[in-house]
């Protein structure tokens, strides 16, 4: 069984949160006109840009620990 | 009330003053070995330079009349970030190993080192980031204006001619400033690795003063003249659009919006890498590729921190009632307008910072690839300008104010249009056509040099024609009915609606066609043409290098961690374009039984060495040495990084041994030389030997064959002289006559038997005797014949103890040998004397003596004592001493002799003990500190 670390280090992780990421980044323009007004999109995209900043630490954390071998997760 | 032109460049001048002893500050640190810039921190600021001039006014201004869509511009990054530890982290090991200098070296280099490549992405980027220079060299003098004159302008529409000597030279005075600046901090020196760790120091702080800057007028705007966010947000909820104001909510179709959403998106996250000065501060000046993981955290919050404010002070500038025109200009305008110049001022230098960071970084990066990738390959075609490249220096400052000055009269030429006001993302567009060739060279194998060129061409003319030409259309300088009808009516070609496809917005429609044309091509080329030796050499080490590494500190220490398997493939690939599979199969198989790799899954980089070695010596024996040699050569042995290690090891040795690389080799070489005279004079003494042996073997088939002759004729003399003495009929004096016959006869017969002996001697065959016990029996044997003649016979050493010494020899020989000086030693002591026979142990060695207290042999006679037939006797054949050495010899050992006339003759039969059979015994340690000590003793 892989360890929890050694899932964050593939390429896939990687792959789903930019996928989620695009996703969510996209939503507002699919939404009503409601959800374009410059307030709400503002404390949106502030949130989101928060959660994909998480997801980027927790990947270089593992990133970083990842030796030795460095790049063999890859 | 404006600040007094003196005040804002004496400020000006102070802070590039500040950031030069910075500079200077991090160069020197770096001489005396501590790089400053090897710092995730420090790295993470550097990546800033992506935050310019364009972020710091432009922002503002593209919130105000678009509303959210620029944080496309840096939510890209922030997306693109979660693939940089595969894909950035994979360029800093490629230049780590190449050590590359520019965005278009590393194109160069992957495609097989191609000038027509580096010239290609070179005019590209000159092409593409020239007017986004203007821009910034734009900015810069229209803020100062703004400082020092209250001219309310946007920063991009420009009208010329007003005000002071100042105010119409304000752009020249920057142009000069910047060309000063750049050379100053960028390229005072050549350095071959193109590090500069001062001016990534001086980029980092003015990230740092941008950053603080920005956030104060931020913090200004929406907690000193607002209540924040929440009352701003709200305000501008209520403010009622017009048409003279309208509110900023993303405008336009909301799938025409999400497009160039999208196309920002694609386009930021491309540039935040590959924009040359992005290049030059993440992959070539990175120290560590561990300062990737932090940055790809740490980048973002910066970047998310710069645009905080963004939006509050574009509301509150609107909220003012400011024009929405003049929304570049809110964030110098809102505090000096508010009585706050001193911050309008710090606004001002932040913005600056931005604009200087960025026009130093990109022009001395562009200037680089100017000078090696246009200027160099010209020089090689226009011999009269050789001379020039022994001034190279000069050569890039002059390129610095080159496309420094290109860039000013790029402005000065269409500052007045809006066509400056896109250039940021123009200049994205062209960059992303670099983004085919370096991802596919970095992971796709078969990527090739003409699909590079197709595609980098392509997807430049697809950009040139729907981004440029639009822009020149509204600069004025082309009919408008282009855009309209298309070229020659041709509506189809419309460059903004290209194909007819109107469902795209402008920017879409350019990124989406140069992008489809720029991909189609580089596969159509890479997979239609084939890649030459050299090509496929660095394509396999691009991908290999952005294939697992593996632990430098492991490899170095010599732990098996490179996987056999994926190299043997690879070996395999290269043996079948000249063998058989099964050919193929054998020979890998021989090689890894050869140095006993079988079973093994991975191996050390030594042994890597070893098989490619043997692989190549066994492929020699089928298609020859050089041929060999070059097919395994397309197989690169070495991964970058296992190279890196080797080059460790290498480096490890030579520094324990004390010598240079020059020295190593020369002594190498001299050692090859002695080795090979060594050889030489060894086979010249092997064929001497064997002539000698044959020449010797020659003379004993003589001597037999001579025996044998000779023995027949004397045999028949001796039976007929006897037969006559027996009938005595002859006369008075016949019988003394026939005696000396036979007597002659007789000794003839002796010498003839000796001879024989001498010649048919056998090989001696060894069996373990000892030597002691042989040499008592043999004084035993001898005992009464001594006795007779009054010769006291007497055993020394170890020569009466039994089972002390053995050795291997042939027993009958040597006692043959033994016999023939004792009977010489009796014969030599006829008045009687003492016979001693010695027995000593030294060394691997026996020493058998034989000394006797006789008459002595004269000094003349000593040197020819062992040569066959001589003797000192008159009645004696001369063979028996020459007998005696050579059993000697056969036997590994030696007999020699020493005497002096009437003291008496001492004989040495040295016998060596190494050739004994496994006898353990005669390795025991000495047990007293005699001379000879005995070796065995059981």
């Amino acid at each position: 069984m892989q360890r929890p670390n050694r899932v964050w280090q593939g390429v896939a992780p990687r792959v789903l949160a930019f996928l989620v990421g695009l996703l969510l980044l996209s939503w507002p323009f699919w939404s009503g006109p409601a959800r374009r007004a410059p307030g709400f999109l503002l404390v949106y995209l502030i949130v989101v840009w928060l959660g994909l900043i998480v997801v980027l630490w927790l990947l270089a954390r593992s990133a970083s620990r990842s030796s030795p071998p460095p790049g063999e997760e890859d | 009330m404006p600040f007094p032109p003196w005040v804002v460049l004496t400020a000006i001048l102070a802070y590039m003053g500040f950031l030069f002893l910075v500079a200077l500050w991090a160069e020197r640190r770096a001489r005396a070995g501590v790089n400053s810039s090897d710092n995730p921190i420090i790295y993470t600021l550097s990546l800033a330079v992506y935050c310019t001039a364009w972020t710091y006014y432009g922002s503002v201004g593209k919130a105000a009349n678009s509303g959210m869509i620029f944080l496309a511009i840096y939510l890209g990054p922030t997306l693109g970030m979660l693939f940089w530890w595969v894909v950035l982290r994979r360029l800093v090991r490629v230049k780590n190993v190449h050590h590359l200098t520019s965005v278009a070296d590393l194109i160069s280099l992957r495609y097989g080192k191609s000038q027509a490549v580096g010239a290609l992405v070179t005019i590209m980027i000159l092409v593409g980031v020239t007017p986004y220079l203007a821009l910034q060299l734009k900015a810069m003098a229209l803020t100062l204006k703004i400082l020092t004159h209250r001219q309310v302008d946007s920063l991009f529409y420009w009208d010329y001619g007003q005000g002071s000597w100042l105010y119409s030279h304000t752009g020249d005075l920057i142009a000069l400033l910047m060309i000063v600046f750049t050379i100053v901090f960028g390229v005072r020196r050549l350095d071959p690795t193109e590090r500069h760790q001062g001016i990534v120091m001086a980029v980092a702080v003015e990230s740092m003063v941008k950053l603080l800057a920005f956030l104060t007028v931020g913090v200004f705007v929406t907690y000193y003249l607002h209540d924040g966010f929440g009352e701003i947000l709200a305000a501008f909820a209520r403010l009622t659009p017009s048409p003279s104001q309208p509110s900023p909510p993303l405008t336009g179709q909301a799938s025409s919006s999400y497009l160039v959403w999208l196309s920002y998106l694609a386009l930021s996250m491309s540039a935040v890498v590959f924009l040359p000065r992005q290049f030059h501060v993440a992959v070539v000046e990175n120290f560590d590729e561990k300062h990737i993981a932090t940055a790809s955290w740490l980048f973002p919050i910066y970047l998310l921190l710069i645009n905080l404010f963004v939006a509050p002070l574009a509301m509150a500038g609107l909220l003012l009632g400011y024009p929405l025109q003049e929304a570049d200009t809110f964030v110098l305008r809102l505090p000096l307008d508010q009585g706050f110049p001193w911050l309008s001022l710090l606004a001002f230098m932040g913005g600056f910072s931005a604009a200087t960071a960025m026009v130093m970084v990109s022009t001395m990066t562009m200037a680089t690839m100017l000078t090696n990738h246009l200027l160099t390959p010209l020089l090689q075609f226009f011999k009269p300008l050789n001379f020039l490249r022994r001034h190279l220096l000069q050569c890039r400052w002059a390129a610095v104010a080159l496309i420094i000055l290109l860039a000013y009269w790029f402005q000065w030429e269409v500052g007045w249009s809006e066509f400056l006001v896109d250039m940021g993302i123009l200049s994205f567009a062209a960059i992303l056509q670099l983004a085919p060739a370096i991802l596919g060279g970095l992971f796709w194998r078969q990527g090739n040099r003409a699909g590079a060129l197709l595609g980098l061409t392509a997807g430049f003319l697809v950009w040139a024609y729907t981004m440029l030409v639009p822009t020149a259309v509204k600069a004025g300088w082309l009919a408008e009915s282009l855009l309209e009808r298309g070229p020659w009516g041709l509506a189809l070609l419309a460059p903004e609606r290209l194909f007819g496809v109107s469902a795209l917005d402008p920017l879409s429609n350019a990124v989406f066609w140069s992008l489809f044309f720029n991909l189609c091509c580089y596969l159509l080329g890479s997979l239609v043409f084939r890649q030459d030796e050299q090509e496929q050499r660095l394509a396999q080490e691009f991908v290999s290098a952005a294939g697992p590494g593996l632990s430098l500190a492991q490899m170095e220490q010599g732990e098996p961690l490179i996987d056999l398997g994926q190299k043997l493939a690879g070996f395999e690939r290269v043996l079948l374009d000249y063998l058989n599979p099964a050919h193929a199969r054998n020979m890998i198989e021989s090689s890894l039984r050869q140095l006993k790799l079988r079973g093994l899954d991975r191996i050390t980089l030594t042994q890597l060495a070893e098989l490619h070695q043997v692989l190549e010596n066994q492929l020699a024996g089928s298609i020859g040495a050089a041929s060999a040699a070059t097919a395994l050569r397309r197989f690169p042995l070495f991964t970058p990084q296992e190279a890196r290690a080797m080059a460790s090891v290498y480096a490890r040795v030579l520094t324990s041994l004390r010598v240079s690389p020059q020295e190593l080799k020369r002594k190498i070489d001299y050692y090859q030389e002695k080795e090979e005279l060594l050889r030489r004079e060894s086979e010249l003494l092997l064929h001497s030997k064997r002539l000698l042996e044959e020449k010797l073997e020659g003379m004993d088939r003589l001597a037999r064959s001579l025996a044998h002759e000779i023995r027949n004729p004397v045999t028949t003399i001796g039976g007929l002289t006897q037969r006559l003495l027996r009938r005595g009929d002859s006369s008075a004096d016949d019988p003394e006559y026939l005696n000396r016959i036979l007597s002659g006869v007789r000794r003839l017969e002796r010498i003839v038997s000796e001879v024989r002996a001498y010649a048919d001697m056998p090989a001696p065959m060894l069996a373990p005797e000892d030597l002691g016990a042989l040499l008592k029996s043999l004084c035993e044997e001898y005992k009464s014949q001594a006795q007779a003649g009054g010769v006291e016979l007497a055993l020394e050493g170890q020569a009466g103890q039994e089972a002390q010494v053995q050795a291997w020899l042939d027993r009958g020989q040597i006692e043959k040998l033994l016999r023939v000086l004792m009977d010489n030693a009796l014969e030599a002591m006829p008045q009687g004397g003492r016979l001693t026979l010695g027995l000593a142990c030294g060394g691997d060695q026996a020493i058998i003596s034989v000394c006797d207290t006789g008459v002595g042999i004269l000094a003349k006679d000593l040197p020819f004592l062992f040569d066959p037939l001589f003797s000192t006797k008159a009645d004696a054949v001369g063979m028996n001493l020459a007998i005696a050495k050579r059993i000697a010899n056969e036997h590994g050992g030696d007999l020699t002799a020493e005497s002096a006339p009437d003291l008496g003759s001492t004989f040495r039969l040295v016998l060596p003990l190494n050739s004994c059979g496994p006898d353990s015994a005669r390795h025991a340690p000495p047990e007293s500190s005699e001379e000879y000590e005995p070796l065995a003793k059981t």
